[in-house]
């Protein structure tokens, strides 16, 4: 039975040795040396993001990677969301790589940078939340009965108080961010990715959040990929995974709990302390 | 278009839906800025008069184009500069906007969201440059034969040079995030100076004669006044067009190259999304 379980399991999501390194800044007018990015965009002497990562979400999985600032989170969404070129490896996603070969997953993904809303977004501002939603779910070719369908169950669940026929830009970030989370749910993708998604949300809003979220995987069975720094979020997840550069630690929370025993003794002190930093040193 | 979606493949039909889509979208946030187009109609017709009074008031030698008036030639370099102005900053426009990143690796051909999103603006170009045509034909009397091959190669060739230099300044902004980029500078001061816009090229003192060749806009002009003359039937038009052609395949290439330069250095620096 076990052997036959593991062999339906499907890796949606595989990154292997992925590395990243971002360039340093010019110093001054004339310096030279940044420019070697521009002939070689391989050039491996900058910033490090990413070092040798590498882990796999198998399908209606929800991965959660925890990190400081600055760990890497956003730069591993982004190369899976196809809007980064890794230095070396490589992320695949549903079996082709999240960059080179973008075209043949775009449709089955869809990504929530909720730390860039307002900076970069595709709502937009001075059109009604109705008329973006339906905009985005053409976007993604949903067609307009499911649109219609979709909306109305999600909006049973959260109430957005008659927000709906508002222009986005009056809305404040917490429900700029709710409006992403509904049109995530209308796409239906079959991988979601999700950059600090609960970051703007209220506690009574992040569990509506978690519903959504457990629902999409276990109706649609969407594979979900959840970057944080909030450490609450890992207890909806399935496998979680520490990220400080380069992967600390990966399993599930059972796992990570009865690694750091010692450190997490009970849940209160997990939520409070500075874990990863305690994880980090621990590894080493 | 439902009633002809059996004609259509379901990749085309999806494709044409959102483009209709992006023209509601640009709509309805035009429509939502109403006093800035209100504005935008108001200086084009302050435009138009201005031109209808000025070309009655000075008199211009016009060398080769002398058997125009200087209203016919004015208004014609004026239509055909704007033709190339107006659509031009589409693509940079959609670099640049908030929407860009995510549009990008939404499941739809590059060029189809470029035309989507610039769909509208496209339209309100074309109405804008119909504002000014019906102008200048009811009351200044000009005669542009409109319906014609040679007419509508000379508006092809315009866009194409519009796209080429559109893709070199989108290129450009995306690998280096500058907020000009040499070629569309150069193009856009020395447009009034060297494209033969105001008076002809003949009268530029010689070095600056030379630099004009290099520009495009000075070619697409001289053929739109070639339209206004018999000259436009004959063999000298197509050998006039077939250099404008060249120059802005050239510049086609060259634009291209650029742009996924450009696409390719902010996929790896990682500032696809910067501003």
């Amino acid at each position: 039975m076990i052997l036959i379980w593991v062999r339906n399991m499907k890796e949606v999501i595989k990154a292997s040795n992925l590395t990243k390194y971002y360039p340093l800044l010019p110093k001054r007018f004339f310096d030279l040396s940044t420019l070697k990015y521009y002939v070689n965009s391989k050039y491996c002497n900058g910033i490090v993001a990413l070092y040798n990562v590498s882990f796999s979400v198998e399908e209606g999985e929800i991965c959660c990677i925890i990190g400081p600032n600055g760990a890497g989170k956003t730069t591993l969404c982004k190369i899976a969301a196809g809007l980064l070129e890794p230095t070396s490896g490589y992320l695949k996603i549903l079996g082709y790589d999240s960059v080179k070969e973008h075209s043949k997953i775009a449709k089955d993904i869809f990504v929530i940078f909720a730390d860039y809303i307002g900076a970069w977004d595709l709502f937009q501002y001075r059109i009604s939340v109705y008329d973006n939603l339906k905009f985005i779910s053409k976007l993604w070719n949903v067609p307009s009965d499911v649109f219609e369908y979709r909306l109305n169950k999600i909006l049973k669940e959260i109430n957005l108080g008659g927000k709906l026929k508002e222009w986005y830009q009056r809305l404040s970030r917490g429900h700029k961010q709710i409006v992403w989370i509904i049109a995530a749910y209308i796409i239906n993708p079959k991988v979601l990715i999700l950059d600090e998604p609960t970051v703007h949300l209220s506690p009574l809003m992040r569990n509506k959040f978690y519903d959504i979220i457990t629902e999409l995987t276990e109706h649609n069975k969407t594979t979900i990929l959840i970057t944080s720094h909030n450490i609450d979020n890992i207890k909806i997840c399935d496998k979680v995974i520490l990220l400080n550069k380069r992967v600390l630690f990966k399993g599930t929370i059972q796992d990570l709990q009865a690694l750091n025993r010692a450190l997490l003794k009970d849940a209160a002190e997990f939520s409070r302390g500075d874990v990863i930093a305690k994880i980090s040193i621990s590894t080493k | 278009m439902p009633r002809f979606r059996f004609l259509l493949s379901s990749r085309i039909y999806n494709e044409l839906s959102l483009i209709k889509e992006f023209m509601k979208i640009g709509l309805q946030q035009a429509l939502s800025y109403r006093f800035d187009i209100t504005l935008q109609i108001i200086y084009v017709l302050f435009q138009v008069a201005f031109i209808l009074i000025f070309t009655r008031v000075v008199s211009v030698k016009l060398g080769k184009f002398s058997e125009l008036t200087y209203f016919e030639y004015l208004a014609s370099g004026y239509i055909f500069h704007n033709l190339l102005f107006l659509p031009r900053g589409g693509l940079l426009a959609f670099i640049r906007s908030r929407s860009f990143p995510m549009l990008f690796i939404s499941p739809h051909r590059l060029s189809i969201l470029i035309l989507g999103f610039n769909s509208f603006r496209i339209l309100w170009s074309l109405f804008i440059i119909s504002i000014m045509f019906t102008v200048f034909t009811i009351i200044g009397g000009l005669n542009i034969p409109v319906l014609s091959l040679q007419f509508f190669v000379l508006m092809l060739v315009s866009f194409i040079t519009a796209i080429a230099l559109d893709l070199f300044a989108s290129g450009f902004r995306l690998a280096t995030k500058s907020r000009h980029d040499p070629l569309n500078l150069f193009i856009d001061l020395s447009s009034q100076l060297l494209s033969g816009l105001y008076f002809p090229v003949e009268y530029l003192p010689t070095p600056l004669k030379e630099i004009s060749l290099i520009h495009p806009e000075r070619y697409i002009l001289t053929c739109a006044r070639m339209l206004l003359t018999k000259t436009a039937f004959t063999g000298i038009y197509w050998q006039v067009i077939s250099t404008t052609s060249l120059v802005s395949l050239i510049f086609l290439i060259i634009g291209y190259l650029v742009f996924k330069w450009g696409l390719k250095i902010s996929l790896s620096l990682g500032t696809i999304d910067h501003y």
